[in-house]
């Protein structure tokens, strides 16, 4: 086992993404995490609220187990400025406003954090596509990154991944229009290299992929891949599962391979690409851990509940252990039938919100 | 079988029982009142049993507490004891049906729609009730029944209708202008536009905003309690928490313990065992969104600094408020969460209630303190006092008013 002192993010970030198997790696990311409980326990006021309430404070001996340190949900971000650095260090706030009409996230970033955070989408982005810059097709459109000091979460998935293409274009019109004729100019342009597209999981479906293939048309450049992001509650609704989804992006962008990833806001650069069995994985600087929902006690593989992530890149807020809202099972672990070491999981969709109406306002307009 | 709409735009107006054309409402508005009769008349208690009966055999209503609650207050027995108190209300004179009378259901008490209707339906009021444009399937399967009552019961039924539609105010300035009473159960901010909206110059109406509920445990008196006593005290908490996701206005939200701080901590950590267990014995399977409320509401209490502690169970989750006075949340959370606070006396609480407080459902009070409480907390705002598993009985008086005198008239004989 490797001194703990020895190894940090930085370290690890330097490796490749998928090397450890499951035992060595947490012999590495508990303690990082383990150090940033306490970081964040010692500079972030509500965070260590949290901790002393729901968690009888902070443990005195190191953490043995991932399991055991203390976690918060994520919503907690949409409530509550939870920073660990001072104000005057924060250089960017990413923020998600999740579904329509409720408060947004937001998520204080340093340099420090941020850097740590391109890191690793780099190392992760490289394991699957290598170390070349391919010519990059956003299925979005442009004005979502306009403003670049507070992102919002599609913006700052946008930009994250743009820096992995070559002279990026974006593929819609600010009305979502599919803009077939700049997109087939830019191919014939980069005729005969691969291409690299990127887009959001319902935005890809419906205004790239179901729009090409409505109006008969299909793409096609020399291989390339589709990456893609973003929940599947949308699609969920729309009835399409993850294999029609891939042959239909197949068909009409005329990619070889489409890769799906797990990420959010809250925990930007640690994020979870598909496997060889289609799969999420865990890179060695995160993991995923399945907790009932009503006990909060960890689950086994193939149970169902609620998913929670670890990450050792967020330093200038406590988003190192989250509780989401999603439901889902963690299926393996260091099993070779998935290309590589680690654990991965599969994503159920979100928690249903419950309806619950307070006193209520019956007649009252909405507001 | 009513007809339910999907999702009616506002303007359009919908009999969801009995089943009527669209466009119905100006004719049933022009004779309404002229089938308004005599209080208690036997056909009328006739229709309100046949009704019981009905629920009673509707496959998830019977199964359902608050389902089973309303029938077993519509039953026979019961409104014998209703109309007995209403042959009792003072006045030198004859009591009369007000006329038509106009209820504005709520969204958050499904049942509680019917229970407005009857006690006006019982006076001998036409009424026209408007239920909210989301109707619940909890709601969807009482209009079912109150078809097949109003099937069976056509003319003791006639005036009487429920209705839907959107937020629009024509026509509900259609019906205020044709009532004579109008009853509007909350929001507050439902109660404002309703109130900005004119009556007839004779009508009167009588508004129920919104309410909050608390409980008051005495720590002695329940650890001298055995075990039985204790599930016992647990199972009607439940019994109070449980239904419409402690979101009706008597449900408590804050639980007090009065006594010294060891001996409401030892009270409060054996009760939210149990209640747990009686919450579990009501409810079956945990709801996953439910509990996900608990843990994103008590989690920010906590970030917050008003919860000390948080313990997540799977039908409650018990959370330690700093203070006393930060013990109510701001907005209500519900779905089996409770807020615990300890005080020395009675004489602490009525500092930390407003006029919005209803329901002071208790254990362990002694009559002197019950009383004190009465006089204390009512100055600023308490409406009921009633033991822990009562919290939810409906009747005629309701936040500090007589619902027998807002729903008829009283003809001075002398």
């Amino acid at each position: 086992m490797m001194p703990a002192a020895t190894v940090d993010a930085e370290g690890l970030l330097a490796g490749p993404p998928f090397a450890l198997r499951d035992a060595d790696k947490h012999a590495v990311l508990l303690p990082a995490l383990d150090a940033l409980t306490r970081r964040h326990y010692a500079l972030c006021e509500p965070y260590r609220r949290v901790v002393d309430a729901a968690f009888g404070g902070l443990q005195r001996e190191p953490y043995a187990s991932l399991v055991d340190l203390p976690f918060v949900p994520v919503s907690l971000f949409k409530r509550h400025e939870l920073r660990s650095v001072p104000a005057d260090d924060v250089f960017r706030v990413l923020t998600s406003s999740g579904t329509t009409g409720q408060a947004a996230s937001r998520v204080y970033l340093d340099r420090e954090t941020a850097t740590l955070q391109a890191k690793a989408l780099v190392r992760i982005m490289q394991h699957f596509i290598g170390k070349e810059r391919y010519p990059m097709v956003i299925l979005d459109h442009e004005d979502v990154v306009r403003d670049r000091a507070s992102f919002s979460a599609r913006g700052a998935g946008i930009l994250g991944l743009m820096q992995f293409g070559r002279l990026p274009i974006y593929a819609l019109r600010p009305d979502m229009s599919f803009d077939l004729e700049k997109v087939r100019a830019y191919l014939a342009a980069h005729a005969g290299k691969p291409v690299l597209f990127f887009g959001f999981t319902f935005i890809a479906w419906q205004h790239a992929i179901a729009a090409l293939d409505a109006s008969g048309l299909s793409l096609s450049p020399h291989g390339g891949v589709l990456i893609h992001s973003g929940g599947w509650k949308r699609m969920e609704a729309s009835r399409v599962g993850a294999g029609e989804f891939r042959t239909r992006a197949q068909a009409t962008l005329g990619v070889e391979r489409v890769i799906n990833f797990y990420g959010m806001v809250e925990q930007v650069g640690s994020v979870f690409f598909e496997n060889a069995l289609g799969d999420l994985h865990a890179p060695v600087f995160a993991d995923v851990i399945v907790r009932d929902p009503f006990t909060l006690r960890p689950l086994g593989p193939g149970r169902r509940g609620l998913l929670q992530v670890v990450s050792m890149l967020p330093h200038s807020y406590p988003g190192h252990s989250l509780l989401t809202e999603d439901l889902g099972e963690w299926r393996g672990v260091d099993d070779d039938a998935a290309g590589m070491p680690g654990r991965f999981f599969r994503v159920h969709g979100r928690a249903p919100h419950s309806d619950i109406r307070g006193c209520s306002d019956t007649y009252a307009p909405p507001a | 079988m009513p007809h339910l709409p999907d999702a009616p735009s506002s303007g359009i107006l919908t009999f969801l029982v009995p089943e009527a054309g669209g466009s119905a409402l100006d004719a049933f508005l022009a004779d309404a009142r002229s089938f308004a009769g005599p209080p208690f008349a036997p056909e009328r208690i006739a229709a309100l049993e046949s009704l019981s009966r009905i629920l009673l055999a509707h496959p998830r209503l019977k199964r359902d507490p608050a389902g089973a609650s309303l029938a077993f207050w519509l039953r026979k027995a019961s409104i014998a004891n209703l109309e007995a108190g209403y042959r009792l209300l003072p006045g030198p004179g004859a009591r009369v049906p007000a006329g038509l009378v106009f209820h504005v259901a709520p969204a958050n008490v499904d049942t509680l729609f019917i229970y407005s209707w009857a006690l006006s339906f019982l006076c001998g009021n036409s009424n026209v009730v408007r239920l909210t444009t989301r109707l619940s399937p909890q709601m969807s399967d009482l209009l079912v029944c109150l078809d097949a009552t109003f099937v069976e019961h056509p003319g003791a039924c006639r005036g009487n209708a429920f209705v839907t539609y959107g937020h629009d105010d024509a026509i509900t300035t259609g019906i205020s202008l044709a009532c004579d009473s109008r009853i509007v159960w909350g929001g507050d901010e439902t109660v404002q536009r309703l109130r900005s909206i004119p009556l007839a110059p004779h009508a009167s109406e009588r508004s129920f905003a919104s309410k909050r509920s608390l409980s008051v445990i005495a720590a002695a008196p329940y650890l001298k309690a055995g075990d039985p006593a204790r599930d016992q005290l647990a199972d009607r908490m439940s019994a109070d928490l449980a239904p419409f996701a402690q979101m009706a206005c008597s449900s408590p939200q804050v639980l007090y313990w009065l006594g010294a701080d060891e001996q409401c901590r030892e009270a409060q950590s054996d009760m939210g065992r149990r209640l747990e267990a009686a919450m579990a014995a009501r409810l079956g399977e945990p709801d996953l969104g439910f509990a996900v409320r608990r843990l994103t509401h008590s989690f920010d209490r906590a970030a917050s600094g008003a919860a000390s502690s948080v313990n997540h169970r799977p039908h409650t989750t018990q959370v330690a408020s700093t203070s006393p006075s930060d013990a109510e949340a701001e907005e209500a959370c519900g779905a089996g969460l409770l807020n615990n606070a300890f005080l020395a006396s009675v004489g602490e609480l009525t500092p930390l209630l407003r006029r919005n407080h209803q329901t002071i459902s208790y254990f362990g009070l002694t009559e002197r303190e019950r009383g004190d409480l009465a006089l204390g907390a009512g100055k600023d705002g308490v409406d009921r006092i009633v033991p822990i598993g009562r919290a939810l009985e409906f009747g005629p008086y309701w936040d500090g008013f007589n619902l027998w005198d807002d729903l008829s008239r009283l003809v001075l004989v002398e």
